[in-house]
């Protein structure tokens, strides 16, 4: 009873709001369909459907919500399945008089990353302020991932957190808090932008159910422990001249992990024991922008993940000493048929795209956008990867490459068309036997609103 | 004959200088609305568009539009005017041509759509609320440009 | 006697010293209006003096330029734009105009031996230049030569170059040179709209003052 007047009371303002402020609201229709000749995938296609409202209330705070709703023939995913993907309150405050700020708060469920956009950049539940001053800008935000639909997360770093993705009465994402403090100096020198991030992700599954505990003695195949990650970045990017831009990052990867290793205080010689996470991940990034001939653009992207020599898999792999393999919280992959995360991983990207009809104006083309990249993927050290198919027992070495060319359309403001075709050609030795196949990979997106 | 000719030139001469006031006067009436009314709105598009001359007035502007036969309805009562309609009025007048929805259904919320899309906004782009004088403005400035660059 | 003809000196070297400059009106085409301090508007002629206060505004189609010492102003269509201040000192040339709407083209010279501090005032922001040639409307700018300092109205700024441009949105820092590119060059296939910006409720931009100083 008390929960329906709540409702219904949210309701009212709601609606009475919106007759008191000005408020927009939509629909967005994507589609994604795509095959991939790797084992286990095959055809799949994904219909998504968001509902969106946006209600500026009063002067400074502005109210956006969307639903989110998914039809897909993923036979690992529900056919249909769906969740709130943004609900946040969101107020701004300048002060404009003698020493200048603003604050900026938002609570609620929104997207937020860090300043590489590779190690977080995810929904969460939880509070973001923003210090903004004129020659910095401070933020920090806390979060919970815990009550996100686990469809539309990535947020697989555990053994259990692997299993509750398998398993199909879970619907929730795993529960981990993420902490983050950014501070962005822009132009600190030569037009040079500074950054600096910390991140804390804790792992709150040991609150909810039982995990492994330190000291066990026996291995046990069915569960797993915590992974508990910080990470310490620093960012630099700019201008080196007209049309060229560079970005170089750093990030150090701190926390623990359950390993089960020899133990000689163990009656079994071995035990579960957390072992340091010690890992690091650098990236450096250099774009050509060529407005005059055909808004085209040349990149060459650098990564660089350490990995664990002791590891034998992705998931709490490691067998001994320090865990040295960086693990990412949820960030960006480079490549398009071969997505490897950024775990012991040495990859160059370089790609080049252009608007062939960009000079044609009203021309249903001229947005076109047409380009190729090609990645030359090395593991940096012996060891596991994300990509189970990589043998964890092969040196350091070459991988592959992965070769795509893509189209980008948007004919119309409320139409915009996409499609990629990748082949990933590997590097057989290493690659564990049957598994080395090379890879193709097509995908044709749409998107609509209304 | 020739104080007929003199006569003749002063008052030519004092009606421009009449007309040019007004059309100023006017512009001085729609930087100070907080909320641009329907018939202030109308003049600078319909002018901006060269459909009435720059001495018209809002009320010769509403009489233009109703001419247009556009499908823009036009209030009874002066009242303020909407982005979406405004939006509307811009895409009708300039010959923009739209998104999809827009050639389906055209009409203001997806001509509001379409100016926020190429820029001509860039505050809260929703087609239901006011807009300023000096927003208009500032709006018809950026159509106006949009369109040059489409030569 | 003495002291009349000491003070007549004094009085002389201020004036020279801190005299008026002039802004005149050089070309014109279509309908050009200027407004006079304490007068009316009245239609605009070629070598007009604008003093100190004066209203320039141009109607549709029409364009003005204006030469305020070593400052060569394109006015364009629909601007009104006032003339908020013209000072020479010795070395030194103030020239402050405030952009009520519209989209100015300045271009300023470097004069050997003269420092001018030219300024443009919007409802959201100031220009101040000395030595470049850009194009600003009060929340976009583009440079065609030179360095201009872009501020918002928390003096959150970026320093742009020839051939860049930037823009602010709402309360948002300016854009990055390569925001403006990135804008250009990828084509985003996703139709899911940006929402409102920060702080526009439905509001026009805030008053305040954004100052663009060239280096």
């Amino acid at each position: 009873m008390k929960t329906k007047k709540t409702l219904l009371s949210i309701i009212l303002i709601v609606v009475g709001a919106t007759f008191l402020y000005s408020f927009d609201f939509g629909v967005v229709i994507d589609n994604s369909s795509s095959y991939s000749s790797k084992e286990g995938e095959g055809f799949i296609q994904e219909n998504n459907a968001h509902l969106w409202l946006n209600l500026p209330l009063g002067k400074s705070w502005v109210f956006n919500a969307s639903v989110m709703g998914t039809f897909s023939t993923d036979e690992d995913k529900p056919v249909l399945f769906a969740d709130i993907e943004t609900l946040s309150l969101k107020g701004t405050f300048p002060h404009l008089e003698n020493g200048a700020n603003l604050f900026v708060l938002e609570l609620g469920r929104f997207f937020h990353k860090e300043f590489s956009g590779f190690v977080f950049a995810h929904r969460m539940d939880g509070v973001r302020m923003e210090f903004g001053y004129p020659s910095s800008t401070l933020q920090i935000a806390l979060g919970y991932t815990g009550l996100l639909n686990k469809y539309y997360t990535s947020l697989v770093m555990s053994k259990l957190d692997a299993l509750d993705d398998l398993d199909k009465d879970i619907l929730l994402a795993p529960r981990r808090l993420i902490g983050t403090i950014s501070l962005s100096i822009p132009e600190i020198f030569a037009r040079q932008n500074l950054n600096f991030s910390i991140l804390v992700n804790e792992d709150l599954r040991h609150l909810f159910e039982d995990v492994i505990k330190e000291g066990k003695e026996t291995f046990d195949p069915s569960s797993g422990g915590l992974v508990d990650t910080q990470y310490f970045g620093v960012g630099l990017d700019g201008p080196i001249s007209k049309g060229l831009f560079y970005s170089a990052f750093f990030y150090l990867g701190t926390g623990r992990m359950l390993t089960f290793v020899p133990d000689s205080q163990s009656n079994t010689g071995e035990a579960y024991l957390y072992k340091q996470i010690l890992s690091g991940l650098g990236g450096l990034s250099v774009r050509y922008y060529l407005e005059e001939f055909f808004q085209s653009v040349a990149s060459v992207q650098i990564l660089y993940a350490t990995g664990d020599s002791d590891s034998i898999s992705y998931i709490e792999g490691n067998r001994s000493g320090n865990a040295n393999m960086f693990l990412p919280i949820s960030g960006n992959a480079l490549g398009t048929a071969f997505q490897p995360k950024v775990s012991n991983l040495f990859a160059t990207e370089l790609a080049y795209s252009l608007k062939p009809f960009s000079g044609v104006k009203g021309f249903i083309l001229e947005s076109l956008q047409a380009g190729a990249k090609l990645t030359p993927f090395f593991k940096p050290s012996k060891g596991a990867m994300s990509e189970g198919e990589v043998d964890p027992a092969a040196g350091a070495g070459y991988l592959g490459t992965d070769l795509a060319v893509f189209a980008n359309l948007r004919p119309f403001s409320d139409l915009g068309l996409g499609a990629s075709l990748g082949f990933f050609l590997p590097n057989k030795s290493a690659f564990l036997p049957g598994k080395d196949d090379p890879i193709v990979y097509g995908q044709f997106v749409f998107s609509f609103s209304f | 004959m020739r104080r007929k000719i003199y006569l003749l030139v002063a008052l030519i001469v004092l009606g421009t200088a009449i007309g040019f006031a007004q059309s100023n006067a006017l512009i001085d009436q729609v930087l100070g609305q907080k909320k641009v009314g329907f018939s202030y709105a109308t003049y600078l598009v319909l002018s901006a568009a060269g459909i009435i001359k720059d001495t018209a007035t809002p009320e010769q502007a509403i009489e233009a539009l109703k001419q247009q036969n556009w499908g823009i309805s036009v209030p009874e009562e002066p009242t303020d005017i909407s982005l979406g309609k405004y939006a509307y009025l811009l895409m009708k007048a300039f010959d923009i041509p739209g998104g999809l929805m827009y050639k389906l259904i055209p009409g203001p919320r997806y001509a509001a759509r379409e100016i926020a899309y190429l820029g001509f906004v860039t505050e809260n782009p929703s087609p239901y609320r006011s807009l300023s004088g000096e927003e208009a403005l500032q709006i018809l400035h950026n159509a106006l440009a949009w369109k040059e660059g489409q030569k | 006697m003495r002291k009349i003809l000491i003070l007549s000196f004094l009085f002389l070297v201020g004036v020279l010293i801190f005299a008026q400059e002039q802004a005149v009106l050089r070309e014109f085409s279509g309908k050009v209006e200027v407004m006079p301090p304490g007068k009316n508007w009245e239609p605009a002629a070629r070598n007009l003096v604008l003093p100190q206060g004066t209203v320039i505004s141009t109607g549709f189609n029409s364009f003005a330029t204006i030469q305020a010492g070593s400052a060569t102003l394109q006015v364009k269509p629909l601007t009104r734009m006032a003339v908020a201040e013209l000072v020479k000192a010795q070395g030194e040339q103030k020239t402050t105009l405030d952009l009520k709407v519209g989209r100015v083209r300045a271009k300023v010279e470097k004069v050997e031996g003269l420092e001018h501090d030219f300024t443009l005032k919007s409802p959201v922001s100031t220009a101040a230049v000395r030595g470049t040639d850009f194009e600003y409307s009060g929340n976009q700018l583009q440079v065609f030569d030179g360095i201009v300092r872009f501020l918002n109205a928390i003096s959150q700024g970026r320093t742009i170059t020839q051939g860049e441009q930037s823009a602010i949105q709402g309360l948002s820092a300016p854009a990055s040179p390569e925001e403006a590119a990135v804008a250009t060059s990828k084509t985003e296939v996703s139709t899911k709209p940006e929402g409102a910006p920060e702080g526009a409720a439905g509001k026009a931009s805030l008053t305040g003052t954004l100052k663009v100083t060239v280096k």
